[in-house]
């Protein structure tokens, strides 16, 4: 009976989880080549960013940035801004500007080829604030624990209603391992001599900065309330981002209607939702369209936004105080022996020039598995350069 | 019927000529027993009857005969008794208990048997059930010895006494065989000598038969039909009906053809076998619903009893609702739907449960992997009325949670139906049938989302016979589906969605035979629909959404139908019908108004309008006509043409590529008008070797108008505006469907195969509304080529084997025509619509059955069925599809059943 039973349970099983599903390799059939614009203009003062690119073959890498191109954004009183391509692809705008909730916006472009590309006209956003982030414990479909951080807003007049997410992660790296100094080669001919010194570069502390990848949006149409609570972020509690002290910058976008569904048509289009029922796949129309031919299709959605930032900061303590986080990478140590008669040669001047150990300490441990005279780790146990930039973002709090 | 009609034609043909060649008597008995009939014969003719005297009662007869042959006064003397009689040698008469030296009347050759020992009187005994002593067939010469002889003969049904086809005559150690035609007669030849010659034929018991062969003879045998057809694998008793059936394109399928064709997860399956014979496809496993003739899954009309099934479907399509042991028989109008019926546009699905045994408790049962199924027939008043009760059930659940592993802790799936008909003939003219069903499904996968959805139907159908030319039935029924989204993930917008479909109608059917040309059907029908879009409620206290109710909609879809079944002459008929619909769409509701000329957008939206309860808000009218003819070129060849227009005023609204049990249904309001589909056909229909094969040509062409199609990205769930996002626009397809079936013999199944297309266009001058270009483009379910083989074969009384293969083109599919990076994040940008096409599917299952032995007495008849589906593990695509992952690009294929499955499912009858 338990053999019967359990051989049941597999086959459900396979059927519920349809083991089914095999990752295949895309075939090119037919390659179509259209203009895809990404312009989101804000109520913040700064230098807009607007990106141009192509669409590209299946099998090839992007992006495939469209260069030498003209654009301007015109607002309802006739002012023009102008924007300059400042790398392939990427156009800044000559002045700062910010949008105003009263006037209106088309962008227009124009491509070195002569094509003119014009956007409808979008308003403004109405603004809402983010409140603030918080943070919980929450366990995963699959089961395992992590962090989860959510958003909160509220928007009393309760006209926004749609919301998109953009963060930006930032994570300090200690490698556990560091020391203020450092192995240099003296001679690296009989006799073998090596000295310690004091490190050259800072690599004690270091920071990464990851920006989202995926689309995060919300609404609050169906609620009783403007009010947003959006889960934008959830790591496990085994991430090494987490592990030393972790820093998120959430960023809302206020959208219309339409911005909102053509962004959730675009993710809808984008994952699978069952095995069962497929999302109808198809060319998803922006408000973006071609002066000159009706049938050209254009990739994108010009968004004219209001937007609010706010940013938290946590150790991996905070969360989960009764955990000790781990280091991704093993760190064990080698201590070669500065002259090997055998060989007539230097094991520890060999290791340091490869550059995949670091310098950790003087071997006391009188272990006879570490016979030679200083400790060495794998460098990333000891250097985080290897995993972050040394440089202190200007935001971080320690 | 016509079959029928032949046989009392010979019957009458050949009493006659067999009583021409006797002398007429003329007799009267007053309160004789048959032992003094038999001597006042004797004594008055020169007849000898040669008899047992314990086989003659004592009951007594009173009976005048004028100048008849001796034929008919033993017929009278005989009736309803068990004894037979024969007259051999032109004046001995043999009575016999059982049945088997009974000459035909219809019979030419006469009859001689004699006994081994010519001097005792002769009775054989012949019980069927038996092997009984050796009968000597033809006299014994002295002279001249043949090495081989002829016996011809007769097989009749004891029950009812008519000849059996296609009985097999075997004599099994010497390899001879040979099978009864249409009037049961066989002519087989035999060794000098002993012989042992045996009756095969599914239902019936075998009987087996020692001979003596002296010389060329003759032998009728009376078969028993068997108490329980276990494992019918007759195709049709209305075998005629091919080339016979005057309304094209229609298909029958008998639940007892069904029951050995391999299963998927042990379930019979109507609605599979459907999809097996040519113009009914399914867009894959998994997907509900089926496409018949091109058309979509919504523009079938399902009728359970006369309800509408709306979803006939468990768990996604991979099991049908319908349950296999109460089901009677399916009916498929697949080319002229017949006037009394409408309100789709494909097909109807006619499926009409049994009507319970009034006469005694019955009952079956099936236990398999994955579903249970029980079903009993219980008789209330006897011969008067029954009670049928049936119940299916998964078990999946309960294993799914004594599981441990915790990615299945998130997962669920289960269903069940239930079914009661009761049954009540209150006397020659009145019958009463009523049905009750209720489905429910309920199923999670690794998601926050539950979907729940059930059907719950009833009915009652009133009969009555007015006079011989006269009958009518008044049909009540009512048809509710409902399905239910709940989502329970984290975060402040917890819900829980509701949506109702319920409709209520009423009909009244009359059937009036005006002579032998014409028989009339007339009536009228209405129907009244309540659709709740739905209903949003907060799941928890924690979730910040609001109630929310999309207004109900209501609409009321009547009409009057008459049609004729106009016998011009023996071989041309006709079916003519005329159907005329109304559809009103009825109050409260607020209508939206957009300009003409404009695309419909909540930006060009014009005005509301409300209108108060019940009030006429939109009618849309028109004219159906169903038309079709048929005409024999000779008796086993027909050609028939059928030419029809009819109406839907409901959409499925589905924005998937398949259809799926979420879909709402939309009632057509200002802005979504009635579909609409104008059909021909013409088809070549011949019977073979006496109806041993049916085959059939049949080509369509159809157009439709008004298809509703959705924008990509739609969202009909909750929303009020559903015009922004459906587009409606003409289809058109067309194909032509081949037929083969063997009907009998130990080999039998069918052969189809269809070529048929598909097509739809949306075009508009606004670049939203277009898709394609403005082209016509193949729809989701075009699959040009399907090619189905199913066959079963005998092996022996207890074992047979069936096949089941199955070829289609594979589905179409938008393919991406390259990628775009947007917002640092790689995504598919994809061409036009349904330009490319999945990998061809095929698969092959097996099936064995296994019968419980053939003992009389025993508790329940039992069969065991051991079947694999998908034998060449085929990995048929379901869907191909493209994901970002990581911020790039990745594509899946996905197949529901990837690998062979075999399932084992017992069944039992009691």
């Amino acid at each position: 009976m338990k053999l019967f039973k359990s051989t049941i349970s597999k086959f459900l099983v396979f059927l519920m989880l349809f083991s089914c599903v095999d990752p295949i390799e895309i075939e090119t059939i037919t390659f179509e080549n259209y203009l895809v614009i990404e312009a989101t203009i804000t109520d913040e003062l700064k230098n807009h960013t607007i990106k141009l690119s192509r669409t590209f073959d299946i099998n090839a890498k992007g992006p495939n940035p469209e260069t030498g191109a003209q654009i301007a954004i015109i607002d309802s009183q006739n002012n023009t801004f102008y924007f300059n391509e400042t790398s392939s692809g990427t156009y800044i705008s000559e002045n700062q500007f910010k949008a105003i909730p009263a006037l209106t916006y088309t962008l227009k472009v124009t491509t070195k080829t002569g094509n003119t590309y014009s956007s409808t006209s979008e308003k403004l956003t109405n603004a809402v604030q983010i409140e603030k982030l918080t943070t919980s414990i929450e366990t995963s479909r699959e089961g395992a624990t992590g962090v989860s951080i959510s958003v909160h807003s509220f928007n009393p007049n309760n006209n926004a209603n749609y919301y998109r997410y953009q963060y930006e992660e930032t994570y300090k790296i200690s490698p556990p391992f560091w020391s203020d100094e450092n192995l240099i080669v003296v001679s690296d001919s009989q006799p073998f001599t090596v000295d310690v010194v004091k490190r050259s570069t800072d690599n004690k502390d270091c920071y990464k900065t990851i920006n989202s990848a995926q689309i995060l949006i919300t609404e609050t149409k169906s609620l009783a309330e403007d009010r947003v609570h959006f889960p934008v972020r959830f790591i496990l509690e085994s991430d090494f981002i987490i592990s030393n002290r972790y820093s998120l910058l959430v960023k809302q976008y206020v959208q219309t209607f339409e911005a909102y569904n053509y962004y959730e048509t675009l993710k809808k289009l984008s994952s699978s939702e069952s095995v069962f029922t497929q999302a109808q796949p198809g060319f998803i129309s922006g408000n973006i369209i071609s002066d000159t031919d009706k049938n050209e299709k254009i990739i994108g959605f010009f968004e004219v936004s209001s937007v609010s930032e706010k940013r938290l900061f946590f150790n991996y303590q905070d969360i989960f105080p009764k955990q000790v986080s781990k280091f991704p990478a093993i760190c064990d140590f080698l201590a070669p022996l500065l002259y090997d008669s055998f060989s007539d040669n230097s094991p520890l001047i060999n290791l340091i020039k490869k550059d995949s150990y670091t310098y950790y300490g003087k071997n006391n441990t009188g272990l006879p598995n570490l016979e030679g005279p200083y400790l060495m780790v794998p460098k990333i146990c000891g250097d985080c350069t290897v995993s972050g930039s040394n440089i202190k973002p200007s935001f971080w709090v320690d | 019927m016509k079959k029928l009609l032949v046989h009392v034609f010979l019957f009458v043909s050949f009493a006659l000529s067999a009583q021409n060649k006797q002398e007429k008597i003329s007799i009267s008995f007053t309160n004789n027993t048959k032992k003094e009939i038999f001597s006042i014969l004797e004594k008055k003719t020169n007849y000898t009857f040669f008899y047992v005297d314990a086989w003659l009662d004592e009951t007594v007869l009173t009976d005048i005969f004028k100048n008849v042959s001796i034929a008919i006064i033993l017929d009278k003397i005989l009736d309803n008794t068990s004894l037979n009689y024969s007259i051999i040698e032109n004046h001995k008469i043999i009575i016999t208990q059982g049945n088997l030296l009974h000459k035909s009347l219809y019979e030419e050759t006469e009859m001689t048997i004699s006994s081994l020992k010519t001097a005792t009187p002769i009775y054989i005994e012949t019980d069927s059930n038996e092997e009984n002593n050796a009968i000597s067939i033809g006299k014994e010469s002295k002279d001249h010895q043949q090495e081989n002889y002829t016996l011809k003969g007769f097989i009749k049904s004891q029950q009812n006494n008519t000849p059996v086809e296609g009985v097999v005559v075997l004599e099994r150690d010497k390899n001879i065989s040979v099978t009864t035609d249409k009037n049961g007669a066989f002519t087989i030849v035999l060794p000098f000598g002993k012989n042992k010659i045996e009756t095969l034929l599914l239902g019936f018991k075998t009987s087996v038969k020692k001979l003596i062969v002296f010389g060329n003879g003759t032998l009728n045998i009376k078969i028993a039909e068997e108490a329980e057809m276990l494992d019918e694998l007759i195709i049709t008793t209305k075998k005629e009906n091919n080339i016979k059936e005057v309304i094209a394109g229609i298909t029958q399928i008998n639940i007892e053809e069904i029951k050995n064709i391999p299963q998927v997860l042990g379930e019979r399956d109507i609605l599979k076998i459907a999809t097996t014979l040519p113009g009914i496809t399914s867009a894959g496993e998994g997907a509900e619903g089926v496409n018949v003739r091109g058309g979509k899954v919504d523009q079938n009309l399902f009728l359970l009893d006369e309800s509408v099934l709306y979803n006939p479907a468990h768990f996604l399509g991979l099991f049908s609702a319908i349950n296999p042991f109460t089901t009677s028989d399916l009916k498929v109008y697949k080319g002229n739907i017949p006037a009394e019926y409408g309100g789709r546009i494909s097909a109807v699905f006619d499926i009409t449960t049994k009507d319970a045994s009034t006469t005694e408790f019955k009952g079956e049962a099936s236990i398999g992997a994955v579903t249970s199924n029980i079903s009993i027939e219980i008789p209330i008043l006897k011969e008067k009325s029954g009670l049928l009760l049936a119940a299916r059930s998964t078990y999946s659940n309960w294993i799914l949670k004594s599981l441990n592993d915790k990615s299945l802790n998130n997962s669920s799936a289960s269903f069940y139906d239930i079914i009661a008909k009761y049954n009540h003939t209150f006397n020659e003219k009145n019958t009463v049938r009523i049905t009750g069903y209720h489905s429910n499904d309920n199923f999670r996968i690794a998601s926050d989302t539950t979907n729940t959805y059930g059907n719950t139907l009833a009915s009652i159908n009133w009969s009555h016979k007015f006079n011989d030319k006269n009958h009518g039935n008044v049909i009540l029924a009512s048809s509710n589906y409902a399905f239910n989204i709940n989502y329970d993930g984290t975060g402040n917008n917890n819900f829980d969605l509701k949506y109702t479909i319920n409709e209520i109608s009423g009909k009244l059917r009359m059937q009036y035979v005006h002579s032998k040309e014409h028989t009339f059907t007339y009536g009228v029908s209405s129907k009244l629909y309540n659709v709740a879009p739905g209903t949003i409620n907060p799941l928890d206290d924690n979730s910040m959404v609001v109630t929310l109710s999309v207004p109900d909609e209501k609409g009321l879809e009547s009409a009057v139908f008459v049609s004729d079944i106009f016998d011009v002459n023996k071989k041309l008929s006709f079916n003519l019908g005329l159907r005329y619909s109304v559809y009103l769409g009825l109050g409260t509701t607020i209508q939206r108004f957009y300009p003409e000329n404009s695309p419909l957008t909540d930006a060009t939206l014009l005005s509301t309008q409300a209108y108060g309860n019940n009030e006429i808000y939109q009618t849309y009218q028109g004219l159906e006509y169903r038309f079709s003819g048929r005409y024999f070129l000779n008796p086993e060849l027909s050609l028939k043409a059928s030419f029809n227009k009819s109406f839907q005023f409901i959409h499925r609204l589905s924005n998937n590529t398949s259809a799926s049990p979420t879909d709402a249904w939309k009632l057509s309001d200002r802005n979504i008008k009635p579909q609409e589909a104008i059909q021909g056909s013409l088809g070549i229909f011949k019977n073979f070797n006496v109806n041993e094969y049916e085959l059939s040509l049949e080509g369509y062409y159809k157009k439709y108008s008004n298809v509703l199609d959705y924008k990509v990205g739609a969202n009909f769930l909750l929303n009020e505006r559903i015009e922004t996002e459906v587009l409606q626009g003409p289809g058109k397809s067309y194909g032509i469907e081949f037929l083969i079936k063997k009907n009998i013999g130990k080999l039998n199944g069918w052969f189809g195969y269809s070529y048929s297309r598909s097509f739809l266009q949306l075009d508009s001058p606004f670049n939203e509304d277009r898709v394609n270009n403005g082209d016509f483009f193949p729809t989701n379910f075009d699959k040009p080529h399907d090619f189905n083989i199913i066959a079963n074969y005998k092996l022996t009384q207890r074992f047979s084997l069936s096949s089941n293969f199955t070829y289609q083109t594979g589905r179409p599919i938008t393919y991406p025509t390259g990628k775009y990076n947007y917002q640092g994040t790689e995504y598919v940008l994809y061409g036009n619509r349904n330009q490319y096409r999945i990998p061809d599917y095929y698969r092959l299952d097996i099936g064995l059955n296994i019968e419980g032995n053939h003992k009389i007495k025993k508790l329940a008849h039992s069969f065991w069925n051991i079947s694999v589906y998908n034998v060449l593990g085929r990995n048929n695509p379901f869907a191909v599809f493209f994901v970002t992952e990581n911020g790039n690009v990745q594509a899946y294929q996905s197949a529901i059943f990837s690998t062979p499955i075999p399932t084992i499912t017992y069944n039992f009858k009691f």
